[in-house]
């Protein structure tokens, strides 16, 4: 069966100040019609990046390689101009941002930018564009949608922010939805009761999606896959279930580590020493060699390649390297 | 600051900038050396009054037969020295109000912003006016002296609003409790802030102050007679230039490369020390 | 908002007050009797130069003539003038009509020029045409207003001959022409010093417009508006414009001072009777109290117009009104 969206060698790069930066690096995945596939890391990994490039949302800068490949129900994104990117944007693959705050537009009311997506991709009068808004507003669990259609960002909380960024993206029935942090910005029991509408709204619209955090613990009820992106490159991918059970790859094992558990008295919260690099000087061989606790002497020159562990579960690692004599360096 | 100076030497915009800088500023401080003619001497008033533009008078004469270009160049002294030292002093007094009204507590602040608000309420044409038309005699101490402190306004706030920002971080509230003296904090912490911004707008404000000594005296509040300024000679050539348009054309074409060059600078400038824009 | 303006108001009247003593004081710095002129001229016999200024308190200590002269102004008489034989108020209020005409003309060629020019500019940031235009705006950013009227005036007014360059009408046929006529003549008047002040203008409007836009585009919600297939003509007309216009609201106080020092400029060059001539023939006349009073006759308007423009933007900005 062929995949909702297939990404392969996503390559992003773009010059900066401080000089040439390598964003995301031969980046391969794939999203099944109503599967959700997160993608795990901290800042600074390229998730961000990753996600906008899908609806070619980067500034003019970033340089997306000619050798990537993001097929989406058949067609080629990277293909598409004008007229045809607009059709795909917002009706078959919706946006949610990090910060409803400032991704709302201030100056317009909530209801006006929801039913201008409506607008832009089906012919529908403006009485019904609105009833749909207020339904939508209803169905994400706004109170008294009808009143609040007529509000401006700024009167609502940022959870209600969120709410209403989910609203838009879900005006046009997408088949994929790309949630970018979409709770970072949000209090914590906030973050869960949108978690829990995310996951409530895939099952009843059976749409696919797109989940980026940096917080294992938010892919762990969600998604049923999980990539783990360090340095612009997936180092692990498994089943999320798999990828718990078993991680191989150090980085993961590190995250895992970091979330907190309420079964285990951990005296203090183990974070994973050290910073991200900057993309415009990844450490030669594995880029996470100078941060992990297990590395071999081949990591500081060796690229790792991805090691198949299982049909679907993936390393980055030398650790995962099985074949004779791989552990004598 | 150095990699700021190299890059922004670099653009071909800066390049012109100081080019043209130099080049005006060389002329004017040569003048007495370099000029063809003495600026104020009436050449010939029957055979020289108007000459259109020749090999002997390349920007051609006014009706008293005196060399447009000798005059030029030396009104370039006064703009240019007027417009410097003016400067100078306005970033000075608006480095100390906004200190002052910063560091000094409620009342000082209220009663000096106030007093900008007022200030700046007025008109700044119609304000120095108000302050220079009944001087009889206008010298340029006077002049910079009056320019200078009706512009400071601008920088004023923009120390204030550093200072009041630094005020409000924790290191700072820490390092007074520790007994640190403000002197040496605000030398650390906020000069180093506010210098970008203000050797921007001191630039920009150079080209900006020519513009206004230029403009009045064009109305006749300028440099007293017989000193060659820019301004003047464009009132001056205002009943003959229908018979003569470089009268009016070099003066005013004077003021605009000058101003254009120190607007380029600043631009440049402001590029150079925000790397967003 | 009842309040705000109500406060705005008392303050804009505080600010009239220290303008009027600032500007006494700073007229009685400059050396010399500013009235001499008129007391002293050699045709003046001392017995009726001394009964001048008895009448009109200038033997008075200068304290007392600050305290009369402030006392005066709170019922509104800003003082006598000797130039003009008559109120100083009467002869302000003649020429602000004009200054007003010529300042609202300028203003709105300068938006209508400047701000489309800057939003271009910002919307297209590091284009050709960007750059061309910022030179373009830098130029006129750069010209003396004054020279650039005088320029204009032997191009298009001496040179083609097509349109009036001084007064406010025809002195001597406009009474006679029916009103259509009348009209014309008025605008044909004002078409040059418009123009010269609104193209100066427009400069600083495309350059603050310019950064403002370019802000708004790298605005989250752009990426937003991009995100849900919208068009590009709606990013920027909808999304963009409408964010980046906010600041421009604001400019409109900021530059009204700008403009009004401009109009004195190219009053004097096109002998437009406003208040910008009034100034300067009245420095000519040593006729202090119009100076006075000019200052704070367009103080007032300073302020009122920076008053106007926060109205403006409270009703215009969403974010002014409580949350629900």
């Amino acid at each position: 069966m062929t995949p909702l969206l297939d990404v392969r060698d996503l390559t992003v790069e773009f010059d900066t100040a401080d000089g040439h930066a390598l964003a995301v690096d031969r980046v391969s995945f794939h999203i099944a019609a109503g599967e959700t596939l997160g993608i795990v890391g901290e800042s600074g990994c390229g998730k961000t990046v990753t996600a906008l490039s899908i609806l070619r949302l980067l500034d003019d800068e970033a340089v997306t390689s000619p050798s990537s490949a993001i097929v989406f129900d058949g067609t080629d994104i990277r293909r598409l101009d004008g007229e045809a990117l607009r059709a795909v944007r917002g009706a078959k693959i919706a946006m949610v941002f990090q910060e409803p705050g400032t991704s709302l537009n201030p100056v317009l009311t909530i209801g006006s930018q929801i039913t201008e997506a409506l607008h832009a991709h089906r012919t529908i009068d403006t009485g019904a564009a609105r009833a749909r808004a207020i339904a939508l507003l209803d169905l994400v669990g706004i109170p008294d949608a009808a009143s609040r259609f007529t509000a401006y960002p700024h009167q609502l909380s940022g959870g209600m922010q969120q709410r209403v960024m989910i609203a838009m993206a879900l005006s046009c029935e997408p088949q994929l939805l790309i949630a970018d942090e979409p709770t970072t910005a949000l209090d914590v029991t906030i973050q869960a009761q949108i978690l829990e509408l995310l996951q409530a709204l895939k099952g009843r619209l059976g749409m696919a999606m797109l989940l980026i955090t940096h917080d294992l613990g938010v892919v762990a009820g969600s998604a049923d896959r999980v990539a783990v992106m360090y340095g612009g490159q997936i180092v692990e991918q498994a089943a999320t279930r798999e990828l718990f059970r078993n991680p191989q790859h150090p980085y993961t094992r590190a995250l895992l580590d970091a979330i907190p558990r309420l079964d285990v008295v951990t005296p203090r919260l183990p974070a994973i020493a050290g910073a991200v690099p900057p993309a415009t000087a990844w450490p030669a061989g594995c880029r996470f060699h100078p941060r992990c606790s297990q590395v071999l002497d081949r990591c500081s020159t060796d690229v790792p390649p991805t090691f198949v562990l299982a049909p679907s579960h993936f390393s980055r690692c030398w650790l995962a390297d099985t074949s004779p004599g791989s552990r004598d360096g | 600051m150095s990699p700021v100076v190299v890059r922004i030497l670099r653009t071909t915009r800066a390049q012109i900038a100081f080019g043209a800088i130099a080049v005006l500023t060389g002329g004017a401080v040569l003048a007495p050396l370099i000029a063809p003619y003495d600026p104020i001497a009436q050449l010939d008033l029957e055979n020289l009054r108007l000459a259109a533009p020749s090999m002997r008078h390349w920007l051609g004469t006014d009706d008293l037969s005196r060399d447009l270009l000798s005059r030029i160049m030396y009104g370039a002294r006064i703009s240019l020295a007027v417009a410097a030292l003016s400067v100078t002093l306005s970033v000075v007094c608006g480095t100390a109000v906004g200190l002052a009204a910063g560091l000094g507590g409620k009342t000082v602040d209220a009663l000096l912003m106030r007093l900008v608000d007022t200030a700046l309420s007025v008109p700044r044409l119609i304000l120095l006016i108000v302050v220079l038309a009944f001087w009889s005699q206008i010298s340029i101490p006077l002049l910079v002296v009056v320019l200078g402190l009706t512009s400071w306004f601008d920088t004023s706030r923009l120390v204030r609003a550093e200072v009041l920002s630094l005020r409000e971080r924790a290191f700072y509230q820490a390092a007074v409790a520790a007994g640190a003296p403000t002197a040496r904090m605000v030398r650390l912490h906020v000069l180093p802030n506010v210098a970008g911004p203000i050797i921007v707008a001191a630039t920009l404000g150079i080209g900006q102050m020519i513009l206004v000594e230029a403009g009045l005296s064009f109305l006749g509040i300028g440099i007293a007679r017989p000193t060659p300024s820019w301004g003047r000679m464009i009132a001056e050539s205002q009943e003959v230039m229908v018979n003569a348009w470089w009268t009016a054309a070099f003066p005013g074409c004077a003021i605009l490369v000058t101003v254009l060059a120190f607007s380029l600078l600043g631009d440049s400038l402001r590029d150079a020390l925000d790397p967003r824009a | 908002m009842a309040r705000f303006v109500a406060i705005r108001l008392a303050q804009a009247i505080a600010i009239v007050f220290l303008v009027a003593s600032l500007t006494f004081i700073l007229i009685h710095i400059a050396p010399g009797d500013p009235t001499r002129s008129l007391t002293e001229a050699p045709s003046v016999p001392p017995d009726v130069r001394a009964q001048l200024r008895t009448n009109f308190g200038l033997d008075r200590p200068l304290l007392e003539q600050y305290a009369r002269y402030i006392g005066n102004l709170a019922t509104g008489d800003l003082g006598y003038s000797f130039a003009e034989h008559r109120g100083v108020g009467a002869a302000i209020l003649e020429r602000v009509p004009n200054t007003l005409l010529l300042t609202v003309a300028g203003v709105l060629i300068a938006f209508g020029l400047g701000v489309p020019i800057g939003a271009l500019q910002g919307w297209r940031a590091g284009s050709k045409t960007d750059h061309t235009l910022t030179v373009t705006s830098l130029f006129f950013y750069s010209l003396p207003v004054f020279w650039l009227g005088i320029m204009l005036q032997l191009g298009l007014g001496l040179g083609i001959g097509i349109l009036p360059v001084s007064g406010a009408i025809d002195p001597v046929t406009h009474d006679s022409l029916p009103w259509i006529g009348r009209v014309w003549d008025r605008l044909a008047h004002l078409l040059l010093p418009a123009i010269t002040l609104g193209l100066v203008g427009a400069a600083a409007f495309a350059r603050f417009q310019r950064s403002a836009t370019l802000d708004a585009v790298l605005q989250d919600f752009v990426r937003t508006a991009r995100g849900k297939g919208l068009a590009e003509r709606v990013i920027l007309f909808r999304h963009t414009l409408r964010a980046a216009l906010l600041p421009t609201i604001t400019l409109f106080g900021l530059t009204f001072p700008i403009l009004l020092s401009g109009a004195v400029l190219v009053e004097t060059v096109f002998s437009w009777p406003g208040m910008g001539r009034l100034i300067v023939d009245s420095i000519a006349s040593r006729d202090y109290y119009v100076v006075i009073g000019t200052a704070i006759v367009s103080a007032s308007m300073v302020v009122l117009g920076n008053l106007l423009a926060d109205v403006l933007y409270w009703v215009a900005d969403p974010r002014t009104r409580p949350s629900a």
